[in-house]
């Protein structure tokens, strides 16, 4: 191609790029005129615009568009005080459910190579064996990555308007975006959803945020996390010291009072005694003091015990975790400008996840006292778009939503804890079983069955209802969900106790539950098959 | 404008994995995005033996002209005997990893179009412009 023909045809592309783009403008403005009309006359730009394009917001949006709604999801991450910041999908997708159960896995798949000697695998130096955190951190961010691709390209598939901006409220019908480049645009809608989730909370110490990471860090941390100092024990605390531990670095965990708070506290305290097992550092009933970064790069810690807060301790960490809590990000939205009422930090719904505002709604963790997990959030937003679109009086169910702590030895659970259930029927009433039990796996490599432990805790009148399950143990989330199913069907213990298992499981233990509490005896099986 | 002028995608075409990975890897050191498109071989009728990848085609060569011009588009044609082999490097290199064809996909990046999603000229259009 001479010089010539190669800028004519370039000259051409250019042009062409610009006919195109200015198609594209002329579309847009087509598309806002067409306004879309309510019952009373009123028009609207969209039917509904949703702030947040995490799992709440997003699933909001697709089941609206099945209805032939026009559809906008705003979704802006603003980046942590160490920088790291995220594509689409929210928290989940990129710094929460999928990064720490992939972590979660490195770490079981750990124990698993060491175990599998005593079953015949034979390699060189298993001493040597050890996890490379830079490729494990590049593993887990490609296909966060690809997940986030995958969200776009359904999102386009679907017709879900995607805008890359920051929202906040002018009135109740009017969003504005603040875009990338910093222009603002104006989104006018009929319907509002607010899904904006939450993001983790520094202590007001010296150093926290200088030096400090959070979740929102750890699983794209460009450096090995070495040894490492968690803030916080709630199940964010444990998951992460518990993965780090079983990838081959110290962790230390301090815990201001209590483990695991909201869930059952038997239960904590069996998690919490195995990951000490397994080598976490507890540190129960302290609180950081400061931080300060030494000249090698190390992190000076300074902590004390609650009942001795003068006697400082110190210890040098190579990083700081913190995960005593998350913050929902209501202070951008300019709830104010429309009337939306905020309490403690958090927004209130009504039974159909509307707020006080008429045509606003909410979902996800911004919610006050609601669970804060993602299928909650995902199953709420496509009720509220059912709802709106679809004349549905669906409720979201928000009782015996299951859960695990993905902790080294997980806790999985649905329902309600022993205290819980102590306190609404009284002690009396109810009637818990409980059980040891030894994972056949377990014996080959002689791994620690000391934690392996699991209850039902039922009404103890008639056929005895269950009203909450506990599991600690080898995947208790895939035993749990099953079982879930059951307890919102109405499982009773005559039910489980006529059910056969299937052996050998774990999950076969549910089914042998005969000991109760309230019987005294010992709850430690004699043998494995007995 | 004269700076878009001067400056447009380069466009390549290749046969087969050994010549597709020589060109990429020459390619690679540019650090420029690359985009690939592999499709089935096509007849002397300009019909490939893969039906989704003759609906692709069209779409996906008229976005290529309005594509950003700082990159590389690369057209790899395969054979259907090479292709049916489970065994072909368009499968098993960990880089290509390809379960369809014709299959769109940003080159070390995560942007990937399958099957009839490569024939979807929004879907097209929003991997061409896709900034890393
Ligand atoms: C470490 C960790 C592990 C977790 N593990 C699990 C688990 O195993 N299982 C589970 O079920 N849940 C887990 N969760 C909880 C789960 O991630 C959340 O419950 C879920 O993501 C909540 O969804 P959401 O839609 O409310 O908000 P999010 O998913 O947080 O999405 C909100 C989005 O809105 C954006 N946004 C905020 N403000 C604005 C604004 N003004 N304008 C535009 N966009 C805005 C945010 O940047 C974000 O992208 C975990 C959380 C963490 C932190």
């Amino acid at each position: 191609m001479s010089v010539l023909s190669f800028v004519k045809r370039s000259a051409g592309i250019a042009c062409r790029t610009v006919t195109i783009q200015h198609r594209k403008s002329l579309n847009n403005i087509r598309l806002t005129s067409i306004r879309l009309f309510s019952s009373n006359g009123e028009s609207f730009e969209y039917d509904l615009v949703v702030i947040g394009g995490g799992s709440g917001g997003l699933a909001c949006a697709k089941e609206a568009v099945q209805f032939g709604k026009k559809v906008a999801v705003l979704d802006f991450v603003k980046p942590s005080p160490q920088g790291t910041k995220w594509g689409l999908g929210g928290t989940c997708v990129n710094v929460g459910c999928i990064p720490k159960k992939l972590m979660h896995q490195a770490s079981l798949l750990g124990e698993a190579i060491h175990d599998s000697q005593a079953y015949g695998w034979e390699f060189e130096n298993p001493q040597s064996v050890k996890n490379n955190w830079s490729k494990l951190v590049e593993s887990v961010q490609n296909h966060i990555k690809s997940v986030n691709w995958v969200t776009r390209v359904d999102l386009r598939d679907k017709k879900v308007e995607y805008i890359n901006g920051l929202g906040y409220f002018k009135d109740v019908h009017n969003v504005v975006a603040i875009l990338k480049n910093k222009t603002e645009r104006v989104l006018n809608a009929k319907h509002v959803v607010i899904a904006v989730g939450g993001r983790p909370r520094f202590p007001d110490i010296p150093g926290a945020i200088e030096h400090g990471i959070s979740s929102d860090d750890i699983f794209s941390l460009d450096r090995e996390p070495g040894k490492t100092l968690v803030v916080g024990a709630g199940y964010i605390g444990l998951e992460c010291a518990g993965f780090l531990k079983g990838l081959g670095y110290d962790a230390t965990i301090l815990v201001r009072s209590i483990v695991l708070r909201g869930f059952d506290q038997q239960m904590a305290e069996v998690v919490k005694a195995s990951m000490e097992e397994k080598g976490v550092h507890i540190k129960m009933g302290t609180k950081p003091k400061s931080i300060e970064k030494l000249e090698d790069g190390r992190l000076l810690v300074k902590y004390a015990f609650n009942d001795k807060p003068d006697e400082v301790i110190t210890d040098t960490f190579n990083t700081v975790l913190f995960a005593i809590g998350r913050n929902a990000l209501v202070e951008d939205l300019q709830l104010k400008s429309a009337g939306v009422e905020v309490i403690d930090g958090k927004i209130d719904v009504d039974r159909n996840s509307k707020t006080n505002v008429d045509n606003i709604y909410a979902v996800g963790d911004v919610l006050y006292k609601k669970p804060e997990l993602t299928p909650v959030a995902i199953n709420a937003g496509r009720i509220i778009a059912r709802h709106l679109f679809n004349d549905s009086d669906e409720i979201m169910d928000y009782d015996d939503v299951a859960t695990t702590v993905f902790s080294p030895l997980e806790y999985g659970c649905v329902g309600l804890s022993e205290e819980v259930a102590t306190e609404r029927y009284g002690a009396d009433n109810i009637e818990v079983y409980h059980a040891y039990y030894k994972p056949t796996e377990f014996f080959v490599p002689q791994r620690s069955v000391r934690y392996c432990y699991l209850k039902a805790v039922a009404l103890r009148e008639g056929d005895q209802r269950v009203v909450g399950l506990h599991f600690i143990g080898p995947v208790a989330g895939e035993i749990i969900q099953g079982f879930a199913v059951a307890l919102k069907s109405g499982l009773t213990m005559k039910v489980l106790k006529t059910t056969v298992g299937i052996h050998p499981t774990v999950a076969e233990e549910f089914t042998r539950l005969l000991i109760t509490k309230r019987s005294g005896l010992d709850p430690t099986p004699a043998t494995c098959c007995s | 404008m004269l700076k878009n002028c001067v400056k447009m995608i380069v466009k390549h075409h290749v046969k087969g994995w050994n010549e597709f990975e020589a060109l990429v890897t020459k390619l690679e050191t540019e650090k420029k995005p690359i985009n690939v498109f592999f499709s089935g071989d096509k007849d002397e009728s300009g019909k490939s033996w893969c039906p989704y990848c003759n609906q692709a085609y069209p779409v996906i060569t008229k976005v290529v002209e309005t594509a950003p011009p700082e990159s590389h588009f690369i057209t790899v044609e395969i054979d259907r005997p090479f292709w049916k082999d489970l065994e072909n490097p368009f499968r098993k290199d960990t880089r290509t990893h390809l379960v369809f064809l014709p299959t769109l996909l940003r080159w070390k990046g995560a942007q990937r179009l399958d099957g009839s999603q490569a024939a979807n000229p929004d879907l097209v259009e929003m991997l061409f412009e896709d900034e890393d």
